[in-house]
């Protein structure tokens, strides 16, 4: 998948404008944004829900731009399961085959039908219909009736955002095995910084209608090019120009004691929370506005004032230059 | 008293209130058409007596009327669904100019009295033929009827929001397609209503038959009300009992129609 260009705008109000990304068959890209960033809006652009302004979308060399969403080779899932109620799950999952544009005899329908809902352990759910189902259930046979056309790309547009956490972190995991086992090119779609790690083999960063960074999880975290990526997927304090990691503070009662190499600055102590056998601490560091969690095996009480210290060396500038294979943003080289 | 005593009592009050609101005058209104000298202060009737139904179903025009009846109100509801339907979608999911004025002079036909507009008409229906036959009497049937299957149908398109179609859409299925398979369906709970309503609306058009029809199609009303000068209340018992049976029979035939057609789709 090829996009260039891209832009929209509605009444003179630009959503977004110059996004251009590239994809891989078979890889899995994050999206990550906060809400209203223009992510479902790019998305529908690409199913063709949307028309966009200017710019082209590509899928497999061919030019989709103009395409009717019902003749392009791609399947949006919305957040909502939106399973057909009036139809049992088996007619819901093969409704892409009778109606789409291979029209598939009865038999093989249902042979197809009852294969892909044994692939997402529903085999036996057939012949029920959508409300005898639970939410991760009938996400599941979203995810079926979405795959059993064999989309050239899946679409997911937050897809467990109306799931409870804990069905939450087993689905995604379960989502991420599947696609990956079915060899599905998917862009994903998501608020949650965890469950873009989780799901993507790559990661897209977008604010205010544009790409801020793209490349893999690890990269994006350890390196944001930006404050406003450092902010957004990054765990640490960033400054003007530089960014610091979190695992490179370490929290000190305050003193005035100082080392070469080292700097230090000011926080306060918000709570404490204990996860995977550690204590972390969530600090606010009034100097920077910014929150920030650290570890620590000392004891601290909540409101205590504590000074942060790390190396100097150890503060990373922004770069501004992209060095991904996979995604160019050109409007932020142009800048 | 505790809570459930008294919750107990509440719904028994309701249940009796609802049966004296509701029940009881339909049974009464059967009873008394198959009853043989029922006076005040008798709490039985004498006899039973099916004289009244014979009286009614004696006249000749009675077939003749209830056929009309039927026919008109069947014809008025395809009618109001082959217009209001797609009036009722594009209000729901377009937007453009002047959308809100047309909404508003869509309910005019209900809010100005009938019989104004109905006299206004009469002129050029006599001028185009369309007086003093069945299908004059269809066309001006659905005067006070489309107001209501469009509003009720733009609620129904209303409550479904766009998710469907997309949905269908990227499924590769064609909008016409989405829209049989999948809107229709799902809108069966406002087409039922809007189908009750448009039929017993059209059931009970006396003074646009009366117009319009020129007293040469016969409806049930028409030949209803003059019964009312009559003091035979059995008669007008038995009268009314069928006024009430015929929207229940459509019902029931609505339903086998919806259903069937929910069936058709499920086949191959």
């Amino acid at each position: 998948m090829k996009v260039e260009n891209l832009a929209i705008s509605y009444n003179g109000m630009t959503v977004f404008s110059d996004l251009n990304v590239e994809l891989e068959k078979g890889k899995i890209m994050s999206l990550v944004g906060p809400s209203g960033c223009g992510k479902t809006t790019f998305l529908r652009c690409i199913s063709g829900l949307t028309s966009p302004t200017s710019g082209t979308i590509q899928l497999n060399g061919c030019d989709i731009t103009k395409t009717k969403p019902e003749e392009r080779p791609v399947v949006l899932m919305f957040q909502q399961p939106l399973l057909f109620p009036h139809m049992t799950i088996l007619q819901n999952v093969t409704y892409g085959l009778k109606y789409g544009k291979r029209k598939l005899k009865k038999k093989e329908r249902e042979e197809k039908g009852l294969a892909i809902l044994e692939k997402v352990d529903l085999g036996s759910h057939g012949e029920r219909y959508p409300h005898q189902l639970s939410g991760g259930q009938q996400q599941r046979v979203a995810l079926a009736r979405a795959l059993i056309v064999n989309p050239d790309l899946l679409l997911l547009d937050e897809p467990f955002s109306s799931l409870d956490p804990s069905l939450r972190s087993s689905i995604r995991l379960w989502v991420k095995d599947f696609l990956k086992n079915e060899g599905v090119t998917a862009l994903f779609v998501t608020h949650d910084r965890e469950e873009a790690m989780i799901i993507g083999d790559e990661i897209a960063v977008m604010k205010d209608g544009s790409f801020q960074q793209t490349g893999a999880p690890e990269e994006v975290y350890q390196n944001p090019k930006s404050s406003t990526v450092a902010e957004m997927f990054s765990e640490g304090v960033h400054f003007e120009e530089s960014f610091l990691p979190a695992n490179q503070l370490t929290i000190r009662p305050v003193s005035n004691l100082k080392v070469s190499d080292t700097e230090t600055i000011r926080a306060v102590i918000q709570y404490k929370v204990y996860k995977y056998g550690h204590s972390f601490y969530h600090l606010h560091v009034p100097s920077l506005k910014q929150n920030v969690v650290v570890s620590s095996s000392q004891l601290f009480n909540d409101g205590d004032h504590v000074d942060l210290t790390y190396l100097r060396s150890s503060v990373q500038p922004f770069h501004n230059e992209q060095s991904t294979i996979y995604f160019t943003d050109k409007a932020r080289q142009s800048r | 008293m505790n809570e459930n005593r008294k919750r107990v009592l509440l719904q028994g009050l309701f249940l009796l209130l609802f049966a004296i609101m509701f029940v009881i005058p339909i049974f009464f209104m059967f009873a008394k058409s198959i009853s043989f000298g029922w006076q005040w202060p008798n709490l039985s009737p004498s006899g039973i007596d099916i004289r009244a139904w014979e009286v009614a179903f004696r006249d000749p025009r009675i077939y003749q009327s209830l056929i009309n009846t039927v026919v008109i109100g069947g014809a008025v509801v395809i009618f109001n669904f082959l217009i209001a339907t797609p009036a009722a979608y594009s209000l729901s999911r377009y937007e453009f100019k002047g959308k809100t004025m047309i909404e508003s002079l869509l309910i005019l036909p209900i809010l100005v009295p009938v019989l104004a507009v109905a006299m206004g008409l009469h002129i050029p229906m006599i001028r185009l033929g369309l007086t003093d036959n069945l299908s004059g009497v269809i066309l001006i049937h659905l005067l006070p009827t489309l107001p209501y299957a469009i509003r009720v149908l733009k609620a129904g398109f209303d409550r479904l929001n766009n998710d469907w179609e997309e949905q269908g859409a990227v499924l590769g299925a064609r909008r016409a397609t989405v829209f049989w398979t999948v809107i229709i369906p799902l809108m069966a709970p406002s087409i039922r209503s809007a189908a009750l309503l448009v039929f017993v609306i059209s059931l009970s058009q006396y003074v646009l038959t009366a117009i319009i029809g020129g007293g040469r199609v016969s409806t049930l009303p028409m030949i209803y009300y003059p019964f009312f000068s009559s003091a035979d209340e059995a008669v007008i018992a038995s009268f009314t009992v069928m006024f009430a049976l015929l929207p229940v029979l459509f019902l029931i035939l609505f339903e086998t129609v919806c259903r069937s057609y929910l069936k058709i789709l499920k086949k191959p």
